[in-house]
């Protein structure tokens, strides 16, 4: 199966597509709980997609389009700080941490895809893009699996 | 946000490389690389992450495409020695 995970961690995708939906999503929440702290993202349309991934309510719901809705919201936020970083009226790590509270914030709506691999490839991969540390995704996927 | 693509000659064979304006070569939802494909990654714009990754893997640019094509990157791009395929 091609993802966007596999163009940056193939084997991760690997072992991912051989994993039962249980543990699919014992990684994928793995993912996003480090993505979520590591960003300090807060936010109250989170929190309730939040308690979605906990509760295991998968699928389209309120809480999912607003987590994704969060997301693109938060990417608009991004893309202007990218372009005054470029025009040297704001600073990279401005535009850097925006954008990673934009990937936290997909990986979230991504992890409530009602499909269980679908979830933990895209959530996983927008994990790694806002951590900027795939070593830490893999090891929190390493411990929700060893679970 | 941008992404592009260049090909190369390596050996005797064409290499493909994508690139995005977004850190490390992020690919946004819906968007994978194809078989063969390998992914520039870098930050800033697309075509010099693309043209870095030619440089860095010895690969002989050949040609360039992304859109839209800023001023300083289609410089870069004839600098080295690639043709733009868009503008």
């Amino acid at each position: 199966m091609t993802s966007r995970l596999s163009s940056v961690a193939a084997d991760l995708a690997e072992q991912l597509e051989t994993q039962q939906p249980t543990r699919l999503r014992r990684a994928a929440a793995g993912a996003v709980h480090l993505a979520v702290a590591h960003t300090g993202l807060a936010a109250p349309p989170l929190d309730a997609a939040l308690a979605a991934l906990r509760e295991g309510r998968f699928g389209d719901s309120a809480d999912r389009s607003a987590a994704l809705r969060l997301a693109d919201e938060l990417d608009e936020i991004a893309w202007d700080l990218q372009e005054r970083s470029e025009a040297g009226t704001g600073s990279q790590d401005a535009y850097l941490a925006a954008f990673g509270r934009a990937r936290a914030a997909a990986a979230v709506g991504f992890a409530l895809d009602a499909d269980a691999l679908t979830a933990a490839l895209e959530a996983l991969y927008e994990a790694q893009a806002a951590v900027a540390d795939l070593g830490a995704i893999r090891a929190a996927v390493g411990s929700a699996l060893a679970e | 946000m941008t992404s592009g693509v260049g090909v190369g000659r390596d050996t005797g064979y064409l290499r493909t490389v994508v690139g995005t304006s977004e850190p490390r070569g992020y690919l946004r939802p819906g968007v994978t690389l194809n078989p063969g494909e390998e992914l520039a990654t870098g930050a800033g714009h697309t075509e010099p992450n693309i043209l870095d990754y030619i440089s860095e893997n010895g690969i002989e640019p050949i040609a360039a495409a992304g859109r839209p094509i800023c001023a300083r990157c289609e410089k870069m791009i004839d600098l080295a020695g690639a043709v733009r395929l868009t503008s």
